[in-house]
Formats: structure tokens, sequence, C-alpha cells
């Protein structure tokens, strides 16, 4: 990962500025009208996630970048259906699954509020940082 | 409705924090996947090179956009001139 960001800084002109964005660590959890009724599983999305950040601060600490700016945010894919939603990550997502037991709660809560919204939430942080000489 | 990804745009507006405009900027973005990204910010740039290794997913954006050029390649084979861009942007990439 720090090679890909030394890549970047050979292309980012010295003016230029390179942006990241990236999942956090924590678990992406499955939301039922706001309320948490479970998480994504994923063995490797964390690490993988994690091994993120530390590129970043591996690649501020050699002097290649410095943090100009960070931004925090919740992003949300909406369904309606869980069969959907689960069907959705288990396509899109790398190596990520809906379990049984998360799907089940899922539809209980569902039924138990109509019209309810049925969301996966992840967090994310986007990092400007300037190219250093 | 089927899969609706970030409706209330936080990921745009995050982005425009960062960078807030990009008119006539040269960009060069990877993890590009299908440009769900590329497409929320690409038409005011002056050109964008998307990237990513996943070539099903770079067919869904090639030719979408006139000043949008994509190629199916991970980073490491990608060749550009030193200095040629204004913003490198790693899209959910690392």
């Amino acid at each position: 990962m720090v090679d890909a960001l030394r890549s970047a800084r050979k292309m980012v002109r010295p003016a230029g500025c390179l942006i990241d964005l990236h999942p956090t660590s924590d678990r992406p959890t499955i939301e039922v009208g706001g309320r948490v009724v479970g998480h994504v599983v994923s063995d490797d999305a964390p690490i993988r996630h994690a091994g993120a950040a530390i590129a970043l601060a591996s690649a501020v600490d050699a002097k290649l970048f410095s943090i100009e700016r960070r931004e925090r945010f919740c992003f949300y894919t909406y369904s309606e259906s869980h069969v959907e939603l689960a069907r959705h990550i288990r396509t899109h997502w790398k190596d990520s699954s809906i379990d049984a037991q998360t799907l089940r709660r899922t539809r209980t809560a569902l039924r138990n509020e109509p019209g309810a919204s049925l969301r996966v939430a992840e967090r994310v942080v986007a990092t400007r940082l300037h190219p250093l000489p | 409705m089927a899969i609706a990804e970030d409706p209330e745009r936080h990921e745009v507006r995050a982005l425009a924090a960062l960078v807030p405009s990009f008119a006539g900027l040269r960009v060069v973005e990877i993890g590009c996947g299908d440009g769900r990204l590329t497409r929320r910010y690409a038409a005011r740039a002056a050109s964008v090179l998307a990237i990513d290794p996943n070539a099903d997913a770079v067919a869904a954006l090639t030719g979408r956009m006139k000043n949008v050029e994509t190629r199916a390649v991970p980073i490491e084979e990608l060749s550009v001139p030193p200095h040629s861009a204004d913003v490198v942007l790693f899209a959910w990439a690392l």
C-alpha cells in the first residue's frame, strides 16, 4: 500500500493533492429504522481497512505527504429487502456477507416495523494529503 | 427500489470539503470500479484517468463521459508522466 502511495506521489504535481477515501476498521452495521440489528461479516475487511490507515500514517512518517484535512462520514446503502441486501453485499463487497442469524433478526425487525428503512452503514474516512518535496 | 448507495450524498459532500472544485483539474482515480464516485465529480474536471484492475467493472464506465479515460490496470501497471496530475484520488482502493 505504501508503494501505491509512492507511485501516486510521482504522478501528482507539487501543488496538487492526494485524496484517500477508505472505510474504517469498524464493522459495517445492518440497521432497520435506524436501529442496529447486526453487522456485516468479513474476516479480511477490518484488517484491510486498518492496513490502509497504517499505510497513510507510514507515508506521512516517511515524509512523502502531509495531512491537510480529514473528514469522516457514514456511507449508507439502502435496500427494501434483506434478501436483496444480502445478495448485494455477497456479490459487490470483497469477502463479506450477512450471516443467517443477522438475516433472521433483520427479517423480524422489518416485519415488526413495516415501512422502516433497511440499510447498511459503513464508516468512512476521507483525507487530503499534500505531497512533500 | 433496488439498491440505493449513499442517497444522502455524504461521500460527495466529504469529497467537496477536501476538493471544493474539480473545475479544470487533471485527476487520476485509483480504484474507480464501475464509476460510482467518478460520475459524481468528473463532469467539471479537465480530464479523469480512471483505473481499476476489475475489467468488468471498468467497462461500465468506459465511454460514458467524454473527459474520462478508463484503463483496466492496477496502479502498479499504470504509466503516466511524472507530476501530471492535480489530484490523485484513491477511491476505497488502499
